[in-house]
């Protein structure tokens, strides 16, 4: 499932392969040639709009057309944070350096490799403005970082819908800008204007009209094809991941014994986040002290974007096949790549035998209680009774750091590792 | 070039436009991440403020994580597209003729005045691409098309100040 850990040399190579193809399209629609790009604001010449807006829904309907059938994880493609404030003022400021200078920051290294003396003039230009903001940014850096952020968010999380209409959206949207552009082209058009006489802008040869039906036709098919599939639900990414995620739990990696936790809750070394997925009765009458009762249907990306990086995540249920059905949810929203066998990458673990063998070895004191490698039997009931409620306010809901060595276990938690940071494309 | 010595045509726009999409999203879809240019520039500046001021790049919000201490600026993913951009750029207006010494410019503005321009609306464009967090490659074009919120209305307001200014300064270009 891609996007692909690829490594360091190999990323080299394939950033420049992508760089050269970039560089080489923009220098052949046109955009090395500041002549080109200024038409698009005297209306013209509207290949700016064009290839831009084409490029978008191009790319657009096929993330979106691979992440619904599975092959790209939404998940790990940089969405370049939103930041309102900063975005419509750096965007106004773009469109001022635009008018003026004719490039934009890709398409003047392109002009300058292609030896125009103004697309250097134009790089320098760059550099010294991003200088100018490096320099002068520590003064409005709370604006900088704190106006209008919305972090990471799409048309679709904003509006609460599958992308899929948004997606359709935006190529009924895109077709009715190609048409008005086409329209103004006309409208405005002027005979020494920069567009060759060959280019359909002018020519509307019969061959470009199919051309134009046909792109049409598969943009829209595509989008139907993404709405009617729709977006991965969490459901269906655990049933992509089932067989390796059965596997990781079978192979009881995941599983930590009571004392580990007990080790846990005192070490105070990492954030732990304990979950409890027993029944409201059963939670009331015992749990773990700071364990936070969930049902399935909350364990969400939106939850799952509020625990801390480098927290550790703890499921329990009565015996384990509540937590089982959690912990896959958890590997799956928790785990940087849950398609490969989660051993050492997750960071979510299951209570071994759950709150019923905490008490076993916390309660009752057995001596002969099971490790962690040895599953659970029971049936997901709390085997204890107890005379009243007390939730957390019981002795052993967080027994004293003296018990810890008490009971011998194999230390299986490890401290998360930091998440690759995926950089946006600019900035 | 063609046989008559003259430059070869653009390309459709529309079809450009597809392969530049085609780009975008194999960026995408192997590395997960878009294309970019200012973020590689602005590397190269972090790079170039550390050899001769280090003590302000270490102090510098903005610069350090890119180049303070042992973080080395340039060994970077934007660096190398920036990188691929130049080489790409060049190989294809040499195949195609346009690889020549020119200035591009209004018929009414004088090579001078456009050079200055140039200077003014790119640093005008470096500084907006520093404050939104990336151009027209970086957050219009890869965060358009992953629908991210903030690209959009980056997008919006570049085409509005273009075309804010446009008729005020259209003795620049026509």
């Amino acid at each position: 499932m891609a996007p692909w850990s690829l490594s360091p040399h190999v990323e080299i190579a394939v950033t420049l392969l992508i760089g050269f193809c970039f560089g080489f399209v923009l220098e052949r629609a046109g955009f090395g040639n500041a002549r080109n790009l200024a038409a698009q604001f005297y209306l013209h010449n509207m290949r700016v709009l064009k290839v831009m807006f084409t490029a978008i829904v191009t790319a657009m309907l096929l993330v979106f057309f691979a992440t619904a059938l599975g092959w790209l994880d939404f998940e790990r493609v940089a969405v370049p944070p939103t930041y309102l404030g900063p975005a419509i003022l750096g965007g106004l400021l773009l469109g001022v350096g635009f008018i003026l200078g004719g490039y934009c920051p890709g398409t003047s290294l392109v002009a300058a490799a292609t030896l125009k003396l103004d697309g250097m003039a134009f790089v320098l230009g760059v550099a010294a403005g991003l200088l100018a903001f490096a320099e002068t940014s520590p003064m409005f850096w709370y604006f900088f970082n704190a106006a209008g952020h919305l972090g990471r968010m799409t048309w679709a999380d904003l509006l609460g819908l599958d992308a899929g209409w948004v997606v359709l959206g935006v190529v009924v949207m895109a077709v009715g800008a190609f048409a008005f552009a086409e329209f103004l082209e006309r409208k405005f058009a002027r005979p020494e204007s920069p567009v060759s006489p060959a280019q359909p802008d002018t020519g509307r040869r019969p061959a470009a009209r199919r051309w134009r039906r046909v792109a049409l036709a598969a943009a829209l098919s595509v989008a139907l094809a993404t709405l009617l599939v729709g977006q991965p639900s969490l459901e269906r990414k655990v049933a992509w991941a089932e067989s390796a995620l059965d596997a990781s739990l079978r192979s009881r990696a995941v599983h930590i014994d009571p004392a580990e936790l007990l080790a846990l809750m005192h070490g105070n070394q990492m954030p732990l986040v304990l979950l409890d997925v027993r029944p409201e009765s059963d939670f009331n009458v015992f749990h773990l002290l700071d364990a936070r009762r969930v049902d399935l249907k909350d364990l969400t990306p939106r939850w799952a974007s509020q625990v801390p990086a480098n927290a550790v995540v703890v499921v329990m249920s009565n015996d384990e096949a509540g937590a089982h059905e959690a912990w896959k949810r958890l590997a799956v929203l928790l785990n940087p790549n849950p398609y490969r066998p989660v051993t050492d990458r997750s960071r979510a673990y299951v209570l071994a035998g759950g709150v019923n063998r905490w008490l076993d070895v916390y309660q009752a004191k057995r001596g002969e209680v099971p490790g962690p490698d040895v599953p659970a039997s029971g049936e997901d009931r709390l085997a204890y009774r107890f005379a009243a409620a007390l939730g957390a306010r019981h002795e052993v809901a967080r027994p004293p750091a003296a018990m810890i060595p008490a009971r011998s276990f194999q230390a299986k938690v490890k401290a998360p590792a930091a998440r690759r940071v995926v950089g946006g494309g600019c900035g | 070039m063609n046989r008559d010595g003259k430059a070869l045509d653009y390309w459709n726009p529309y079809a450009a436009g597809v392969l530049l999409g085609l780009v975008l999203f194999g960026s995408i879809f192997v590395t997960g991440n878009g294309l970019g240019a200012s973020g590689g520039l602005a590397r190269v500046v972090a790079f170039g403020e550390r050899q001769l001021t280090p003590d302000r790049v270490d102090r510098n919000p903005y610069l350090a994580p890119m180049a303070a201490g042992g973080n080395l600026p340039l060994k970077h993913r934007m660096v190398w597209m920036i990188a691929g951009v130049v080489v790409g750029g060049a190989v294809s207006g040499w195949l195609a003729g346009r690889m020549k010494v020119e200035t591009f410019r209004g018929p009414a503005v004088s090579k001078g005045v456009r050079w200055g321009l140039a200077i003014l609306g790119g640093a005008l464009m470096g500084y907006g691409a520093g404050l939104a967090r990336g151009c027209t490659s970086g957050q219009a074009l890869s965060g358009g098309a992953v629908l991210a919120v903030g690209s959009w209305a980056f997008m919006m307001m570049v085409f509005a100040g273009g075309y804010a200014l446009a008729y005020p300064l259209r003795r620049l270009w026509n």
